[in-house]
């Protein structure tokens, strides 16, 4: 069971995760958080959430997207979240390590080798989708280990891109 | 001479495929709609009398391919050619062609699209027909100082732009003068790379301009309609998200202008068939001349919604030959419309288009609400094609009473399986400022707080995980159930009951 979430750049983590069925319980530092899924209908989730406070909300989530990364596109009440499920904090940092394709789209360029050092911000591959480029930057001080694609490749949403050496992260 | 149509070929895909084959089947017309490989198994296809694949794989070998598509029409007895919007519904060379095979063109003649296709002959028919255009020039040949002193004279900021192509290509905007002359020679180089031609305008840039547009229609016994306007201001990239009729807050010597000389421009080039004449407004409600549209455009559902008019049927009527039986001052003006584009595309992540599988795609029937899709559920999207996938119009008596009805619809549909804009379109409908009305095209721009992640309180992120770890990685859920793909779309003519409400 995943233990550990990113969401956007912040990570909660939960000493354990049990679900069964439509119930799930979040444990951490003693205290449960409880959320039953009344409903499913389509994409859409109705959950309930119990705090340990006893204190219960109800709200329908919409799953606009899953990849096989475990990686979840969520919207509610007009609100947009990404949660990447990770099964501790140490995947959290391997995860970090790891450059992948935000979107299906082609390899336009290669900006970086293995073994480069690379700084934050710094463009290392630009991919192109329906005409339209992106950059994919480094968001962190670090060694490039492998580059996974050249020029010309076409990329799947979560394929991996680059990866960085983790002892030289910072 | 009134030459009856029996059987249409239309030259493009999806939704705009399926609109025009529903007309066509209100007339009893056959229909012949071509695909290419891949796509065997999209509702345009399935529900046409007819459908042909067409050889080749990239665009230029298919929907583009102008010899192809006429051939197929030939091959199928088709006496008509509905081009639908984009593709080849403004190539002059693909009417004329047409034309040239003994086919009818279902939209206005190769020479007005040529004429229109055209920047600077558009500019200068438009003036002639006393159409206000916006204040410039061309700097080609011109002393710099001449430049400088006709830049002063329109006043900054002016906006530079090539006068072939568009989509913000070889687009420049200069606040001060003495940027002038660079940011002239830098469009020019872009406008060459990308355009083949480096000719470019200087023009008076507005501030907080607003999109709107004039529906027009002429048939071929010298009748001129308008069919009131549109405001498409809310824009991303160049492209709109979301159009609605009326515009707010115009006052009525604008309606007056804008209505008067689009006519006078349908007149000064003998317009036939649908068309738009797209207006920039300026904060004053001074409007100027921008572009026509010599085509069905995307959000024509609008104005079908405050007309009660099927606008695909008229072309039709016009094609034939028929003199329209409508009268300017009874085309009525019903309520209020919007239309929200739904996009293959991740708002927080700068448009970037998505793709995949529609594991969930459903739209419930309600009282004042038009789907226009071309796609059902399971079905991929790729991103080989337009990122619209589906056209929400909503209607109703007024304003504030469509903005409530179409934000409830919004939460009640269910489209998953990949990012799409959703969450924006909610977002927008809750906004203050668009339900205030009357924003300019830098809404987009002004309001970054739309285009972000949330900001997310203790609870919100319970949500979140617990949304991620019940739906579990498959894509799927297990109470997804079948949607009813035998009518994706209403159409207007259904809709006695979109029009009362």
């Amino acid at each position: 069971m995943f233990s550990a979430f990113k969401i956007q750049d912040e990570l909660f983590e939960f000493d354990r995760v049990t679900k069964s069925g439509d119930s799930l319980s979040l444990i951490r530092e003693e205290e449960r958080i409880q959320v039953h899924c009344l409903r499913r209908e389509g994409n859409k989730l109705l959950l309930e959430l119990i705090m340990p406070s006893n204190h219960r909300i109800t709200r329908w989530v919409d799953v606009l997207q899953a990849t096989r990364n475990h990686e979840f596109r969520l919207l509610f009440n007009h609100k947009e979240s990404m949660v990447n499920a990770l099964h501790d904090a140490t995947e959290a940092e391997a995860e970090q390590a790891d450059y992948r394709a935000p979107m299906t789209a082609k390899v336009v360029e290669v900006l970086v080798n293995g073994g480069d050092q690379v700084e934050s911000g710094q463009t290392l591959i630009v991919l192109e989708a329906m005409k339209l480029q992106m950059d994919i930057k480094a968001h962190d001080h670090a060694r490039v280990s492998e580059v996974s694609v050249k020029v010309g490749d076409q990329v799947q949403q979560g394929d991996l891109l680059i990866h960085m050496e983790e002892e030289h992260r910072e | 001479m009134i030459k009856p149509i029996k059987k249409v070929l239309i030259a493009n895909r999806a939704e705009i495929a399926l609109r025009i084959m529903r007309s066509c089947k209100e007339r009893g017309i056959s229909t012949v709609s071509v695909y290419t490989q891949g796509e065997e198994q999209l509702p345009h296809v399935l529900q046409a009398d007819l459908a042909v694949c067409l050889q080749g794989t990239e665009l230029s070998e298919t929907y583009l391919n102008i010899d192809q598509i006429i051939q197929t029409a030939l091959n199928h007895q088709c006496d008509a050619i509905h081009p639908g919007y984009g593709f080849l519904s403004e190539n002059a060379v693909f009417a004329r062609k047409v034309k040239a095979a003994g086919l009818r063109f279902i939209g206005p003649s190769a020479e007005v699209i040529e004429l229109m296709g055209d920047k600077k002959r558009a500019r200068s028919v438009a003036e002639k027909a006393g159409v206000p255009l916006v204040p410039g020039f061309s700097p080609a040949g011109m002393p710099a100082e001449d430049i400088q002193l006709k830049a002063q004279q329109i006043g900054f900021p002016v906006m530079i732009k090539a006068t072939a192509g568009g989509g913000g290509k070889g687009m420049r905007i200069v606040h001060e003068p003495n940027q002038l002359q660079s940011a002239i020679k830098q469009a020019a180089a872009e406008a060459k790379s990308a355009f083949g031609h480096d000719e470019v305008l200087v023009e008076k840039y507005l501030v907080e301009p607003r999109h709107i547009e004039v529906q027009v229609l002429g048939d071929h016994h010298q009748q001129y309609f308008h069919l009131f306007e549109r405001d498409c201001s809310v824009q991303r990239r160049h492209q709109k998200v979301i159009e609605e009729s009326p515009a707010v807050g115009l006052n009525e010597q604008t309606y007056k202008t804008l209505f008067n000389t689009a006519i006078a421009l349908c007149k000064e080039v003998n317009y036939t068939n649908a068309g738009t004449i797209e207006f920039i407004m300026d904060r004053d409600q001074k409007v100027y001349f921008l572009e026509m549209n010599t085509r069905l455009q995307v959000e024509h559902p609008v104005t079908e919604a405050v007309t009660g008019l099927d606008l695909v049927s008229l072309q039709i009527d016009v094609a034939e030959g028929m003199k329209l039986a409508i009268e300017q001052h009874s085309i009525p003006k019903m309520g209020h419309a919007i239309e929200l584009r739904l996009y293959a595309e991740d708002p927080v992540q700068q448009f970037m288009p998505t793709s995949g599988v529609l594991h969930h795609f459903e739209f419930p029937k309600w009282p004042g609400v038009r789907v226009d899709t071309g796609y059902t559920q399971s079905l991929e999207v790729s991103n080989r094609f337009d990122p619209m996938i589906a056209k929400i119009i909503v209607k109703a008596e007024s304003r504030k009473a469509c903005m409530n009805r179409a934000r409830s619809y919004l939460q009640a549909i269910r489209v998953g399986g990949f990012v799409t804009n959703l969450g924006l379109l909610q977002r927008i409908l809750s906004e203050e400022d668009f339900l205030k009305g009357g924003v300019s095209t830098h809404y987009l721009q002004e309001h970054k707080d739309l285009l972000q992640w949330a900001e997310l309180a203790e609870e919100d992120a319970l949500f979140s995980i617990a949304a991620a770890l019940f739906h579990g990685v498959s894509g799927k859920s297990a109470g997804s159930t079948q949607a009813d793909n035998s009518m994706p779309f209403m159409l207007p003519t259904d809709l006695e009951e979109f029009r009362n409400v």
